[in-house]
């Protein structure tokens, strides 16, 4: 905002009072000039609200991930993850985004899977050992 | 290689080495990316981890998490370097190698 009145805006001002004419005349074009600023206001703040999480893979997948992966491990895998979803987002679409992370997520459930399930099959091969024990 | 617990199988070798290739930006996608660009062989992301995580619990790999990024979406690196254990265990691995393809060795494949 400035204080300083602007010399043009001032003249079109004057004619505008001394021709009301004119003033109708103008409306439209004031009118649209409104409207696009809106339509730009309102673009650029949803372009803030995507920018605050622009990366946003499939939420199925990420699940699976939070499933098998260990606490520690999950945002740092998500993460790797998340910089190639971003070039692929940039260079393609979402949708093309979304089936790379997919496929991501289902070529690495395999050593995942079998992680998790070697843990469990120590932890039952355990507890069959002390169940020996105490009886 | 006496001790079995030095055991690494190949994969564990190959991670081993792109980790030092990398210098400080050693972390998950530079060091699948490196793996992938020597091998010419596709690696997915939970083989990686579970190999790096197998390899820190033998003391082979050290790892501290940096700063997050936006890239990320506002999530953390990894970041992993050899120990000492590991440069001295690449050190025999290759050793053996060396012994293994002796002169004689390569005569013999024909």
């Amino acid at each position: 905002m400035t204080s300083d009145k602007d010399p043009e805006s001032d003249l079109e001002a004057l004619l505008e009072v001394r021709n009301p004419l004119l003033f109708f005349l103008r409306l439209p074009f004031v009118a649209c000039d409104e409207i696009f600023r809106w339509l730009v206001d309102t673009a650029s703040k949803s372009g803030a609200r995507t920018n605050v999480s622009p990366l946003r893979p499939p939420f199925n997948a990420e699940y699976l991930l939070y499933l098998l992966l260990r606490r520690e491990d999950r945002d740092i895998v998500i993460g790797d993850l998340l910089e190639g979803y971003g070039e692929v987002l940039r260079r393609f679409n979402k949708r093309r985004a979304d089936i790379w992370f997919y496929w991501q997520v289902a070529s690495s459930l395999f050593p995942l899977l079998r992680r998790a399930l070697f843990r469990i099959g120590v932890l039952v091969w355990l507890g069959q050992v002390l169940r020996r024990i105490v009886s | 290689m006496k001790n079995s617990s030095n055991y690494i199988g190949e994969f564990e070798e190959l991670v081993l080495l792109a980790i030092p290739s990398q210098g400080e930006n050693a972390y998950g996608v530079t060091i699948r990316q490196a793996l992938e660009d020597a091998t010419n062989r596709s690696i997915t992301v939970g083989s990686l981890y579970t190999t790096l995580s197998r390899l820190e619990d033998k003391g082979l790999v050290q790892s501290w998490v940096g700063e997050p990024t936006a890239e990320r979406g506002g999530r953390a690196k990894k970041h992993y370097k050899l120990t000492g254990a590991a440069e001295v265990l690449l050190k025999e691995v290759q050793a053996a190698r060396q012994r293994l393809m002796s002169a004689e060795t390569i005569e013999g494949l024909g």
